[in-house]
Order: C-alpha cells, then sequence, then structure tokens
C-alpha cells in the first residue's frame, strides 16, 4: 500500500493551537491517466477519498458502501475527476475535527470505483460494441465497487503535505464483496463449465487451473473462460478439458 | 524664419517647466527569503486602486511552475498553483469539519482580493533568487487582527520593521516562519509595565523586526488588535 505519512500541519507548527491553523493538508493530483480496474479511463466526476488509518493498523480497504473497512475512516471523498486524472485538489481536514476523530495514524488517498452499470436480465452488465460495460450512473456516495491506493507525500518543512505524481488504477475490488462460489461442474464436448454464484457485475471472474491443487495458478484463456459476474444469477465459465487430472479455481478482479 | 525659431523656442521653455510625475507611488519589494515556505505580505493596493487579488500579488519572475500560494481564511486554507502559462490556478477545496464534508464550494478564484497588511504563504522550489510583490503605496497602513483569531499578517513596507502591536492581550502569540519551524513569541506579565514578548527564555519590548514583505502568524487571545509599521 502507498501510504501517504501526513504530520499534519501541527507537526511542524509546534503546540501553537490557532484555530484552524493546524489543519490536516495535502496538496493532491495525479497525472493520469487514471483507470478503473477494467482499464478504461476514469470518468469525469469520479470521486477520490482521503482515508485516515490509526496506528498500529493497515488499510484494509474501502467497502460497498464506500466507508473504510477495518479501523480506517473516509475522511472525506469528492467527486473531481477531470480529464481522465486527480485535478488539483486541497484536502482538508479541521483541526478540531482531525484532534477528535483522527488521533495519530497515516493517511492516504484513493481512488474510487463508483459506477454502477446498466444490467441485462440475467444481471450481468450491458456491454458496448468494444466488450465494455456500460455505464448507467457514477460519482454518487456511498458507493464503491473497487478502488485504488495512490500517491505519496512528500513532508516540507512548513508543513504543508504535497502528494500525488503517480498515475492511479482502482485495480482492487471493495473489501465486503463476497468470494465467488463454485457452484458446479459439467462437461458438453471437450468442454469443461463451471458454474459460479455469488458475483458481481462491477468484477470479472476468470479460471485458473493447475496440476496440483496446491499449485492452481494457470490464467485460463479462450472463450468464456472469463465473464463478468451478475447481480441475480449464476454465471458459467467455460474451458477446454485437457487430458489427465486437472485442478480449477475462480478468480475476481 | 523668426518667427517659427521663436515658437520653437517657447515650447521647449514650456516643457522644461512643467514637470510632471504620476500622482500615485508604486512600492516594489524584492524578497529574499531562503525559506522554502515564506509568508509574504500584502503590500498595498491595486494599480486600480482596489484590494490587490491573489493573481497580482506576486510577480512570477524567479517563480517556479507548480510553486504555490496559499491563504488561509476564516479558519481554513485556499490554495493556488503556478501553471505553464504563469496563471495562478486555484486547487479544489475538499473539506472536512464537524458539520460534515464539502468540496469546490469554496474554490477560490485567483481575483479574491486580500487587504493590505495581511499575510499569505508562498510554497517555492526555488529560493535562490528573490520574488517580487509590488503595490500602489498605502501610508501608514495596519492590520487589524479580530478578537479571539488567528490571521496571517505581513510586513507591508519597504524595509524591515518591529511591528507596533496596540494593546496586546496577555496570551497572544506571534509565530514568525523559520526554516521548518515557527518562532513563537508570547505576551505575558501581570502587571502593565511588566507585560513584555517572552520567547526561548527572553523578553523583549516588541515582537522582531519582520523583513520588507515578509510575515508571520498573529493568534489574539481576546480583544482585537492592531498592528502598525511605524
Amino acid at each position: 500500500m502507498n501510504k501517504i505519512l501526513v504530520t499534519a500541519f501541527a507537526a511542524a507548527m509546534s503546540a501553537a493551537a490557532f484555530a484552524g491553523m493546524n489543519n490536516v493538508t495535502i496538496l493532491f493530483s495525479t497525472p493520469g491517466p487514471d483507470t478503473y480496474s477494467d482499464g478504461t479511463p476514469v470518468l469525469d466526476g469520479e470521486r477520490y477519498a482521503l482515508v485516515w488509518t490509526p496506528n498500529g493498523e493497515t488499510f484494509a480497504g474501502i467497502n460497498t458502501d464506500a466507508t473504510a473497512a477495518g479501523g480506517s475512516k473516509v475522511a472525506v471523498s469528492a467527486p473531481v475527476a477531470t480529464g481522465g486524472h486527480c485535478p488539483n485538489v486541497l484536502f482538508q481536514v479541521d483541526e478540531d475535527y482531525a484532534a477528535a476523530n483522527y488521533k495519530g495514524g497515516s493517511w492516504s488517498v484513493v481512488l474510487l470505483d463508483t459506477r454502477k452499470f446498466k444490467l441485462n436480465k440475467d444481471g450481468t452488465p450491458q456491454l458496448d460494441e468494444l466488450g465494455n460495460r456500460v455505464v448507467a450512473t457514477w460519482g454518487a456516495k456511498g458507493f464503491s465497487n473497487g478502488y485504488g491506493v495512490i500517491g505519496n507525500a512528500v513532508a516540507n518543512e512548513a508543513g504543508f503535505q504535497s502528494a500525488g505524481g503517480v498515475a492511479a488504477a482502482s485495480g482492487t475490488p471493495s473489501a465486503d464483496i463476497p468470494d465467488p462460489v463454485v457452484k458446479g461442474i459439467s462437461f458438453d464436448g471437450d468442454n469443461v463449465l463451471v458454474t459460479v454464484e455469488s458475483t458481481s457485475p462491477a468484477l470479472k471472474y476468470g479460471l485458473v487451473s493447475g496440476d496440483t491443487p496446491d499449485k492452481v495458478d494457470t490464467e485460463v484463456a479462450g472463450k468464456a473462460a472469463s465473464s463478468y459476474g451478475s447481480a441475480s444469477s449464476e454465471i458459467v465459465l467455460i474451458k477446454a478439458k485437457k487430458s489427465g487430472g486437472e485442478f480449477f479455481k475462480v478468480n475476481a478482479k | 524664419m523668426k518667427k517659427i525659431l521663436c515658437g520653437i523656442l517657447c515650447a521647449s521653455a514650456g516643457a522644461a517647466l512643467a514637470v510632471q510625475s504620476t500622482v500615485t507611488t508604486i512600492d516594489v519589494i524584492a524578497v529574499s527569503s531562503s525559506l522554502s515556505n515564506t509568508v509574504v505580505a500584502i503590500p498595498g493596493l491595486d494599480l486600480s486602486g482596489d484590494r490587490l487579488a491573489i493573481s497580482n500579488l506576486v510577480k512570477t519572475t524567479n517563480l517556479t511552475v507548480n510553486d504555490k500560494l496559499i491563504a488561509f481564511d476564516n479558519g481554513s486554507y485556499q490554495c493556488w498553483i503556478l501553471s505553464s502559462g504563469k496563471k495562478w490556478e486555484p486547487f479544489i477545496d475538499a473539506m472536512r469539519d464537524g458539520s460534515g464534508e464539502s468540496f469546490g464550494s469554496g474554490t477560490p478564484a485567483a481575483s479574491k482580493q486580500m487587504l493590505v497588511g495581511q499575510g499569505i504563504w508562498l510554497l517555492r522550489q526555488n529560493t535562490a533568487s528573490p520574488f517580487y510583490i509590488y503595490a500602489l503605496h498605502v501610508a501608514s497602513p495596519s492590520t487589524t487582527v479580530a478578537a479571539n483569531a488567528t490571521a496571517l499578517v505581513g510586513n507591508p513596507t519597504t524595509s524591515a520593521k518591529h511591528p507596533t502591536i496596540t494593546t496586546p492581550n496577555v496570551g497572544d502569540e506571534v509565530s514568525i516562519p523559520t526554516a521548518g519551524t515557527l518562532e513563537h513569541y508570547f505576551y505575558t506579565g501581570l502587571q502593565d509595565a511588566d507585560k513584555k514578548w517572552f520567547s526561548a527564555g527572553n523578553y523583549f519590548a516588541n515582537p522582531p523586526s519582520i523583513p520588507a514583505g515578509t510575515g508571520f502568524w498573529y493568534k489574539s487571545t481576546g480583544a482585537a488588535v492592531t498592528i502598525t509599521w511605524p
């Protein structure tokens, strides 16, 4: 994880308790292009969030309701994406609020994936002619498919924190999206059909295979070896059968 | 022919006598500072006589693209960045306080106006050369820090001076940026005759001299105070 280590303005400003003077301040931007996990550019109005993680804990991700997992907290999120990246943003947390809610700890800026997709009747996402999912809405509060931790902060001597400088990608699924479950395996001619439930249209599911159960790590290519999940029904992944024994897992990303 | 010569002589004499100059005076201050983060004073008014805008405060000569200006206003910061086109472009504000989160609404235009004698942070990447500020001269400039408030204050004059602080409150604090930290002066004393500015074990009648065009934090712990630069 790329943590932004912030010793709020207070650290450099000694014990002075000037109202507002010790606000946590992070000057942030990314050069872009920032992308979603499927490689498409971040849409104008997508959200970037400032997340606090307490001392002794590790940032555990973002939930689907856009809250932070574990002991972390989202301090502020803003739908500021413009031109495929995060423009210049001054993230700021009031000193009194920070003192009461964010003692110690560290800060991260994360790119959220707040897209909701148009769905087919079977709950799978509609695809355009390029195979990309058709987006219905994005940028709203309270929802996130996934996230990407981005940026670095360099503290300078007067306490203002500058961050950013890397292209961002929301490549990590939200922390509380359930794991996929293999419900059944069947055979059709030379193909193995793997039926999977507990999937999400926000993620793409693929088969990995191996010759031993402790080494199932070879991504399976081919038509229908991977598929976006469904909000309401099972999906089926297909792989050409090979001779001898073979072991499978389903991965999501 | 004689008439023509006379006419030329008369015109020359008239020009020599009628010396004209502007009725206003412009202050130009070259600020040399080794600090990456410096408080810059608002030295005067815009050349039109209006309050000085952020965009017109610091000449971009000797500044570097991505240098920043940071203002402090009503308990929060606002930031501008120097673009490759030598324009001050605002950062979007994304703020969290006790009442919730907000973004964008406070995003200030570079036309935001500042009062004479206020201060604003300048964050520079290159401190080797001086930077320049200029404004329409204001005679006897003064700054008022509101009661129980914190403000950035600057020396708006063209020379280093001790600020004169009228009736400071016991507990008031002056914090002057130095390399990486602040130098604090606290106003203290029981009797009026004993009241002085205290810092690092020493007492002073006034806060130290502030270089022209630079500034400091002032925290008022009671009534409003007025700061002048005699």
